[in-house]
């Protein structure tokens, strides 16, 4: 199969996929769509390394979270430059909607981010430990404990909410 | 699984069913094709490369020493004044450093709190003092990086590291390094880290951790975006173009740091007061062009991007909601490396809601050569600048 089409039927087969964890990665749709497309184009360049459909998808949710993590490192560069600036002018963070939104989802995203990768990682894709450290590229003693502390947060958000 | 986290599975399926997902864009298939011939290319390279470098691999197992920062370059922070442990009252969290550089009083401090380590920033001007933070998740194998930047081309780097970590330097492209102090973390923080802190140049590449036997534990590279708006100050800028937007005279200006490394900047004049904005947004390398954005003489209709582009790019555009905008492309100076140009555009300035904008170059043919976004600082230019 030539190249092109071998990426359009991937795409296909694991476009919509990539996109949802990208959304619960980064709580942004457009940005979802974005880091998306990115990834499919990271992706192709290593589609001969790539065995099997199994690696395919794991390989791309590895993409994704490196890419999200990419975004949220660029963020808090450019929030640590503008809160040095005193005079604040505007919010530093990306404009999500939270309208409609659940408290759990809520909570989910008030995690730091490698926290909040490993939740998503963890209960949306279905990872293991040692699946959830690949992708994070972390020890499976760290992405154990990441996953933890990410827990203990948001029971303890979502208890307090809900007194 | 327990009831909470099934709670949590089944709320994450319902928000990520929200999500339609769309087609592989036609710019994505094209620069999947363009990287396919330059992944084709580079692996020749590569292996040219790797023939030439025999020798050089032979001689890469010793590690020469860090070579101190060239004569009136000022990397170390502390300048005169500075002082370990220090106090600060203005600043958050715990002292760490201090001191004065180039007349500007300044400090770091460090927060802990769940785990998440604040590297807090502190600066005295003679205008009342500044402050800022930058936060990481904290972990005891981390090297954590903040840059903060006052203004005035100064990047203040800094950051924790294990304390395993014996030396700690600073590697440059030129080949050059430079050893950084580590001051041990304040009893309150109760962490077993260093910090460190660097006034952080244009060139630097990477900060590489090394144990009491000198043996590399620990590397993390710095990319553009840790190296802030650091310019070179005392470059000769040679004006590139200039014109007139809307009765504001304004002029690109441009110097290079180097071979392929050249930093740009914009002026202007209103009424009779200057402003320059001036950035090295990224070393060449194999990037097809570098930008920097920042607000405009004060308007908020209006922002300015400006950067460089590399031979293949032959037109440039800013793709936003709110329209296209193409980029006023102009050759080097002469004496410059030529296989650059540069550019400055004038998108309308973000408006309320969403931000979606884009950075396409296409080459000579229409193709898209590479896409960026315009970076979150777009919708925050009224006061900032920001890299790819």
């Amino acid at each position: 199969m030539a190249e092109g089409s071998r990426l359009e039927a991937v795409y296909r087969q694991h476009g919509p996929a990539a996109t949802r964890l990208a959304y619960l990665l980064t709580g942004d749709a457009d940005l979802a769509h974005d880091l998306t497309q990115e990834a499919f184009v990271k992706l192709a360049g290593g589609f001969k390394h790539l065995r099997s459909a199994d690696s395919v998808r794991a390989y791309l949710n590895r993409i994704i979270v490196n890419l999200s993590k990419d975004h949220f490192r660029r963020a808090k560069v450019e929030r640590s430059y503008l809160a040095s600036r005193r005079a604040e002018r505007a919010p530093t963070t990306d404009p999500v909607d939270v309208e409609g939104r659940s408290s759990m989802m809520t909570a989910l995203e008030a995690l730091g981010h490698r926290q909040r990768a490993a939740v998503v990682l963890r209960f949306y894709e279905d990872m293991t430990e040692p699946q959830i450290a690949n992708a994070m590229g972390l020890s499976t003693a760290a992405a154990r404990s990441l996953l933890a502390r990410a827990m203990k947060t948001l029971r303890n958000e979502m208890e307090g909410d809900e007194r | 699984m327990n009831a909470f986290e099934e709670r949590l599975r089944s709320e994450m399926q319902d928000a990520a069913s929200d999500i339609e997902p769309r087609p592989l864009s036609t710019r994505s298939r094209g620069r999947v094709k363009l990287r396919q011939a330059g992944l084709t290319l580079a692996g020749v390279v590569v292996v040219a490369a790797a023939a030439m470098g025999t020798g050089l691999a032979l001689n890469a197992f010793e590690r020469p020493e860090p070579t101190p920062a060239a004569e009136g370059e000022s990397l170390d922070p502390r300048g005169s004044g500075g002082t370990y442990p220090c106090e600060q009252p203005d600043l958050e969290g715990a002292c760490i450093v201090t001191g004065t550089h180039e007349g500007k009083e300044w400090a770091i401090g460090a927060t802990l709190d769940s785990n998440e380590l604040c590297i807090t920033n502190w600066f005295g001007t003679p205008d009342g003092s500044i402050t800022g933070s930058g936060c990481e998740r904290y972990g005891p194998d981390h090297l954590g990086m903040d840059t903060a930047s006052p203004g005035g081309g100064l990047d203040l780097m800094a950051g924790e590291v294990p304390r395993d970590v014996a030396r700690l330097v600073l590697e440059r492209t030129s080949g050059a390094s430079f050893e950084l102090e580590l001051y041990p973390a304040p009893a309150e923080l109760g962490i077993e880290a260093n910090f460190y802190a660097v006034f952080v140049p244009r060139d630097a590449t990477a900060l590489v951790g090394y144990d009491t036997a000198g043996k590399e534990i620990l590397r993390e590279e710095i990319d553009a975006s840790m190296r802030g708006d650091f310019s070179d100050k005392d470059a000769k800028d040679t004006v590139v173009t200039e014109g007139e937007l809307q009765g504001v005279q304004w002029e690109l200006r441009a110097h290079e740091t180097g071979p392929g490394s050249p930093c740009v900047g914009l002026s202007y004049t209103t009424g009779s007061l200057g402003t320059a904005l001036g950035s090295c947004p990224h070393a060449k390398g194999d990037r097809p062009f570098g930008f920097q954005l920042g607000p405009f003489a004060g308007r908020t209709d209006v922002i300015v991007v400006y950067g460089w582009v590399t031979a293949p790019v032959d037109d440039l555009a800013i793709e936003t909601r709110r329209g296209r905008e193409q980029a006023h492309i102009a050759d080097a100076p002469e004496g410059f490396d030529d296989d650059y140009r540069f550019f400055v555009a004038f998108p309308p300035a973000p408006g309320k809601g969403p931000v979606k904008a884009v950075f396409v170059g296409y080459d000579a043919a229409g193709n898209v050569v590479e896409e960026t976004p315009l970076c979150p600082g777009y919708k925050l230019a009224s006061n900032s600048t920001c890299g790819r």
